[in-house]
């Protein structure tokens, strides 16, 4: 009897190390979209020459999610109001540049999976918009079981213990295109990392909740290194006139004002002019 | 000390500070804004505060610093010496420019920005500093001249001197009308009043 004892304690052990460790592997999901596989969706002619852009001042911008790519296992989906919500962000941020008119949020109904530039052509006769800024995004999300996994097999421990541990790796991305000439004008990413744990039974909840702020958290990176970015292009419009063209739109709105240089060289001259006048009293 | 508080206050030029003042807080305060900007269809529709409070309006952070630099620096010395006439110029300028604005360009539909009234007095400051025949009228007359070049400048090129395509739309002409404020009245108040007060013979 001490035989058979002794195989079914192994067996059971076995089993215990065998589903530990599949437990302890975890799972993963991910959530993608890519501007690539949306502009360039045939594969034998991915070449499309632009031409030089001419922004029209103030330029009328739109911004859109690019449609989804790959959703593997249960990845969470963002909902179209959470998109507009993001897009809101992005606009607000950008809106009170003097050079731009205005920012539509597009809905993702407007732009159809693989659509290339034919489907912005499209969205530019609707909307009104030459440049737009195409949002895409990879979120992968890896959930493992830790060591306080173990108080699940009290059933109370399962509703109590955290012992699912969840990474949620997020990356945007916007790629800012002048439609009628095909050209990227500039581009900036956000990233995001958020670790979390868990009980089983909120497990997807968590989920759903942490992938939701990597979306939050990557667009504010994002809109940081947008506001660089966009620095740069303008030092790059003055540095390289020949790439860039800008013309400015009759009935827009207009300023007077001194540039840095001038004023500085006007302060300057004034002020020892002053220094001159006071020097002789 | 009460003596040093009272010359203190009585140096604070109020036009300067007001003016100021209240471009900084319709820069902090978006509906301020919309309620003063030039706006030529509200305009047209009969809300014409809007053509002298337009340049109290700025579309960034560096078009208000720029300007204000300026508008401040030459303010403070004019109001300091002639308040009433610096308060009349002010008014003067900004209704000029924005009157030129609306009958030399009917496709501009919003405008904003101090750089007429700081044209103003730069150049009213630099005619009238010139004028004394000081050791640094030299100096004077080449702040004079570089705020002519860079009006002229603008008017040919289309864009600011220096900045980029970016910033705004240019529109010369408000520079111009605060420039030809300034020089009339330098020669209809000060060099009149200056020939006037000449001992005859």
């Amino acid at each position: 009897m001490k035989r058979p004892l002794s195989i079914s304690l192994a067996f059971l052990f076995f089993a215990l190390i065998v589903a530990g460790c599949y437990g302890l592997q975890g799972k993963q999901t991910r959530h993608s979209s890519s501007v690539v596989q949306y502009l360039y969706p045939d594969k034998e002619n991915v070449a499309v020459t632009p031409s030089i852009p001419v922004l029209s001042l103030p330029i009328k911008a739109g911004v859109a999610f690019v449609p989804d790519t790959e959703l593997s296992g249960s990845a969470y989906r963002l909902s179209e109001k959470q998109k507009l919500d993001i897009m809101e962000q992005i606009t607000n941020e950008f809106a009170k540049y003097p050079f731009v008119k205005s920012i539509e949020r597009i809905p993702t109904a407007y732009l159809k999976p693989k659509g290339g530039f034919t489907n912005l052509d499209q969205i530019r006769t609707m909307h009104g918009v030459d440049v737009i800024a195409l949002i895409s995004y990879d979120q992968v999300q890896h959930t493992s079981e830790d060591m306080l996994s173990i108080a699940y097999w009290t059933i109370v421990g399962m509703y109590v213990v955290k012992g699912e541990r969840n990474d949620t790796n997020t990356m945007m991305d916007t790629a800012v295109y002048h439609i009628p000439s095909r050209k990227l004008l500039f581009r900036a990413p956000g990233t995001s990392q958020i670790k979390g744990s868990a009980t089983p039974v909120n497990l997807a909840e968590q989920l759903r909740k942490d992938s939701y702020d990597g979306f939050v958290n990557a667009n504010s990176d994002m809109i940081a290194n947008l506001h660089a970015e966009l620095e740069r292009f303008k030092d790059k419009v003055k540095a390289k006139p020949e790439e860039y063209k800008v013309v400015s739109e009759p009935g827009s709105r207009g300023g007077g004002g001194f540039d840095p240089l001038t004023a500085i060289l006007i302060l300057m001259t004034g002020g020892a002019a002053l220094w001159l006048g006071r020097k002789r009293d | 000390m009460a003596r040093q508080k009272e010359r203190l206050a009585g140096s604070v030029p109020p036009v300067t500070v007001a003016i100021g003042a209240l471009a900084i807080a319709a820069h902090l305060c978006p509906p301020l804004a919309a309620f003063l900007v030039y706006e030529r269809s509200a305009i047209a529709g009969g809300e014409f505060w809007r053509l002298v409070t337009c340049p109290l309006v700025h579309f960034s952070g560096d078009h208000l610093f720029f300007n204000l630099l300026v508008f401040a620096a030459a303010g403070v010395l004019i109001e300091q010496r002639r308040p009433r006439l610096f308060a009349h110029l002010c008014l003067a300028a900004s209704l000029a420019g924005s009157i030129c604005l609306f009958l030399l360009s009917p496709g501009m539909s919003v405008f904003g920005g101090l750089s007429g009234i700081a044209t103003m007095a730069v150049v009213f400051l630099a005619v009238e500093e010139a004028g004394k025949g000081t050791r640094g009228s030299f100096l004077w007359l080449a702040v004079f001249a570089l705020t002519v070049g860079k009006m002229i400048a603008e008017w040919v090129l289309g864009t600011p001197l220096f900045a980029g395509p970016e910033a705004f739309v240019i529109v010369p002409s408000v520079h111009v009308a605060g420039g030809l404020v300034a020089l009339g009245a330098y020669l209809a108040v000060v060099r009149r009043r200056d020939i006037l007060l000449m001992p005859s013979g």
